[in-house]
């Protein structure tokens, strides 16, 4: 075989997997739109649901996912960077870098329902919380944790020594060069991990079904303690009604807001990370 | 004005020439390697003091032993004294921090931190609270003129400092560390990632900066010592081959491997 022939049979096989993936991703995207878009006007969009979401909207359903993403994505955030300072900082002991790297792995390896049976346990029947929205996000941010880690962990140590040397002889003491100039850097790794935590976080339903919400008559939570409408348990409530053509119209809408709300934390996270300068390599 | 007029005097008397570091019977192992053996030095105040030597000779290791930078270091021991202004350095209670506001240092690649200009050269006394917008900018000035930098950028304070040129980002490095008021600066071979132009500026800055500042001044470059050193330390191989003043090493060494190092830049101790 020629060289020529072998690069551009590679090349064509690259291209082919570039295209599958692609055409995945835009048959899904294409049949969600397709059958979800004719469900959609302000009305879906601002009431709540009735006849188990048969008719009426989803705004609570909305409101309550955003509510727990966002509240685990605050209890994320200070644990994740704060483990990423300990390991890239003070951590020296080889042995302990592999074993915190292997719980690390490990919680992102345990499976979500698992988490809401853990959930369950502990908080709902042991601590007797009931069911409860921010324990769902508690539970939540302990799934994205890993991922929120270790993007932050390796913004952090790839910052050149040199900066840390720059700062700590310009007189800045551990803690001030943690915070001037390690935590801008792994804050923009925490973030970039967040976006990728948040959007699988926001459509899980096995860890929060049990714990954190109700599948309707529910609207905004006044206290810590109470449940919470999500999209993906509606999701789930409505294709278990699938023969009835109005729930199956509204879960394909459901279905495309999900989508959309995804799309819509990635671009902000982008914003956010766009605008926060940190050290590049040179 | 009246002090500036009599310093010089005072440093030809010689006799109050006053020491503001000396390295006493100093030695550093990392893990197993003995990287410095035995160092002697007294470095004097207001002067520049070049350490010149072949590469891996340890010029590196001793100042940064100076600031304490090298604490960071895994396997580092050290035995002896380095004492600045009657202060053992490495003595348990002292303040780290505070030493290097007072011992400031400049690295081989200048490093500029991802901001503005003039937070860059603000970057060591950011956390000074009662500074008002006024007065960083007074600050921000006052030191960008020193490093003769101020005509460049003075009209681009707020835009990033990764903008500037190399050279310029070295000079914004000498400026942050003058910011701090330091009274010795530390440089680790500043101009040898910089363009011959950049160099001769820093050099004649030097020696517009050992009026108020003591500088030590690490270089490869036998020419730039002969151009800018007050007094020359020759390190080969972790020892202290010669050390005084550099018009007389220069001209009169009588120690052969300084001799040789001087004319082939080479050593073989
Ligand atoms: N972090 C370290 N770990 C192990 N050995 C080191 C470390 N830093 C320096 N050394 C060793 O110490 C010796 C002196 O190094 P140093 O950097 O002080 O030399 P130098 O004179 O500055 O050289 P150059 O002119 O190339 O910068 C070298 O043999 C080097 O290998
Ligand atoms: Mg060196």
């Amino acid at each position: 075989m020629s060289r020529k022939l072998q690069n551009n049979l590679f090349y064509a096989s690259v291209g082919i997997a570039v295209l599958i993936c692609s055409l995945i991703l835009l048959f899904l995207f294409g049949i969600i739109i397709w059958n979800g878009l004719p469900a959609i006007s302000l009305d879906f969009l601002t009431n709540s649901s009735t006849e188990f979401g048969a008719s009426g909207g989803i705004v609570y359903q909305i409101s309550g996912s955003i509510l727990l993403v966002i509240f685990s994505a605050l209890i994320c955030l200070p644990l994740a960077l704060g483990t990423a300072i300990f390991k890239s900082e003070y951590l020296k002991n080889e042995k302990a870098h592999k074993w915190i790297n292997t719980l690390i792995y490990s919680l992102n390896g345990v499976p979500s329902i698992i988490f809401g049976i853990f959930g369950l346990i502990f908080f709902v029947n042991l601590l007797n919380m009931g069911i409860s929205w921010f324990v769902g996000s508690i539970i939540l941010s302990m799934m994205i944790l890993p991922t929120v880690t270790l993007s932050a962990y390796q913004s952090i140590n790839s910052i050149p020594t040199v900066y840390r040397e720059t700062s700590s002889a310009l007189g800045l003491n551990k803690w001030q060069v943690i915070c001037h100039v390690l935590l801008p850097q792994g804050f923009s790794g925490a973030i970039t991990g967040l976006l990728i935590g948040i959007a699988r976080a926001i459509g899980e339903t096995a860890p929060i079904m049990f714990i954190a919400t109700a599948f309707s008559g529910v609207q905004l939570p006044s206290s810590f303690v109470e449940p919470v409408l999500t999209l993906p348990t509606h999701i789930l409530a409505l294709t278990q009604q699938a023969t009835n053509p109005a729930a199956l119209q509204n879960a394909w809408g459901a279905s495309l807001v999900l989508v959309m709300l995804v799309v819509i934390f990635s671009i902000s996270a982008l914003f956010i990370r766009l605008r926060h300068q940190t050290i590049s390599k040179r | 004005m009246e002090q500036k007029a009599i310093k010089p005097n005072l440093s030809v008397v010689g006799k109050t020439l006053k020491e503001v570091i000396q390295i006493k019977n100093f030695q550093v192992w990392i893990k197993e390697n003995h990287i410095l053996a035995n160092i002697q030095l007294s470095i004097p105040k207001n002067e520049i003091t070049c350490i010149i030597g072949p590469s891996g000779s340890g010029k590196s290791t001793l100042i940064r032993s100076i600031n304490r930078i090298n604490d960071g270091i895994s396997g580092l021991n050290i035995q002896g004294e380095i004492i600045f202004n009657g202060l053992s350095v490495n003595d348990k209670d002292v303040d780290v921090a505070q030493l290097r506001t007072q011992i400031g240092m400049v690295f081989q690649k200048p490093c500029v931190f991802p901001k503005s200009i003039k937070e860059n050269v603000l970057f060591g006394i950011q956390h000074l609270k009662n500074l008002s917008k006024l007065e960083k900018l007074q600050i921000a000035e006052e030191h960008l003129k020193t490093v003769s930098l101020w005509k460049e950028v003075s009209h681009r304070l707020n835009d990033k400092a990764i903008s500037l040129s190399l050279g310029q980002q070295q000079r914004l490095c000498i400026a942050r560390t003058l910011a701090v008021k330091p009274e010795v600066i530390l440089l680790d071979e500043p101009t040898s990632s910089l363009d011959p132009v950049s160099t001769r500026a820093i050099e004649e800055m030097m020696v517009k900066l050992k009026e108020n500042y003591t500088i030590i001044f690490v270089t490869h470059n036998i020419q730039q010592a002969k151009r800018i050193a007050d007094n020359l330390i020759f390190i080969c191989d972790g020892k202290v081959i010669e050390q005084g003043p550099a018009s007389r090493i220069f001209s009169c060494s009588t120690n052969p491997q300084t001799k040789a190092y001087l004319r082939d830049e080479y050593c073989d101790c």
